[in-house]
């Protein structure tokens, strides 16, 4: 039995750094914020109080990357695009799709004097995990100011006392 | 008693063990937000599933997730593992719960949550802390220094 191409095609795409993790993210309301570096606050449970709402993020990981250390940095990435300082995770969900697989299966065998090789091609339906987490970006006033909890966290310079 | 036939009989003691505690395994994943806040570990922690509401007011501490496959996929040990990896973070309850069932697999959510209230929202850990923008702003850029004066060969 010999590799498949569809297994060399996927250990090509797996080497070249192919990865499942989609992120999107939408502006919502009037207010418009420049992209920022440093830290964001994460929230969640609920939003903080007088928090400026900038946008909707979305992010999502078929399979083994369909875990939170994954998913967050990409969620943390859209709302500092966003210019956000403040990320409220509303959830996490999965759902699940099949997908179907086609194997191939080159088998030799004898024929006559010599060996006659043949192929047979099957379709399998495989049951893929897509895993979404969503939730807001948000600016809230002052916050840049704090010092977070946790390890220290390189900070952006702030300007006149604001996160921005 | 043979070698060969002490090892037959090994392997088919551990495939009735494995047949008898059927096939699939769960697995957790966390994201812990507040690194300096986790403490001794702790028992099982309480579950709320959904919009339910702690009695008290809770902060959160790690994000967790919960995957099962196979026979073990199922409603009471995702949550079961929920509470017990809450429980070893030090964690009172594990709120939000959403749990998503496949056919083969199983997938459920939950924030790891201590009672009391957070004097300042959890950070991001540094590895997650956002990159730079790809393209800076053109007034906050820095002016370009002068071009320093290039030696003249004669």
């Amino acid at each position: 039995m010999k590799a498949s191409p569809w297994l060399i095609l996927g250990a090509c795409l797996l080497t070249a750094g192919c990865s499942s993790v989609r992120a999107n993210a939408v502006h919502t309301g009037g207010e418009r914020l420049p992209a920022r570096t440093g830290p964001v606050a994460l929230y969640a449970l609920d939003a903080p109080a007088g928090a400026k709402e900038l946008g909707y993020v979305e992010v999502s990981a078929v399979g083994e990357e369909g875990n939170v250390e994954t998913l967050l940095p990409a969620f943390v990435e859209k709302v500092a695009k966003l210019g956000g300082n403040a990320a409220h995770i509303e959830g996490t969900q999965a759902r699940f799709e099949l997908v179907p697989r086609s194997n191939y299966d080159t088998m030799w065998y004898p024929c006559g004097f010599r060996m006659c090789a043949g192929t047979r091609m099957w379709t399998t339906m495989d049951e893929a995990m897509v895993v979404r987490m969503y939730g807001r970006a948000l600016f809230v006033e002052g916050l840049g100011t704090k010092v977070p909890l946790g390890k220290p966290i390189s900070m952006a310079p702030v300007a006149g006392g604001s996160a921005r | 008693m043979s070698s060969s036939s002490s090892s037959g009989a090994l392997f088919a003691l551990a495939l009735a063990a494995v047949c008898l505690a059927g096939c699939g395994h769960v697995e957790t994943r966390e994201m812990v937000l507040r690194p300096n806040e986790l403490t001794e570990p702790k028992g099982r922690a309480e579950i709320y599933v959904g919009a339910q509401k702690p009695p008290r007011p809770v902060y959160e501490v790690a994000l967790l997730q919960a995957f099962a496959t196979g026979d073990s996929a199922t409603l009471e040990n995702l949550t079961g593992a929920l509470a017990a990896r809450a429980g070893q973070l030090g964690c009172d309850a594990v709120v939000r719960v959403r749990v998503d069932t496949g056919r083969g697999q199983s997938h459920a959510y939950g924030v790891c949550a201590r009672y009391g209230r957070s004097e300042a929202p959890a950070s991001a850990p540094p590895e997650v802390a956002a990159p730079p923008p790809e393209a800076p702003e053109p007034a906050e850029a820095a002016p370009e220094p002068p071009p320093e004066p290039v030696p003249r060969s004669l």
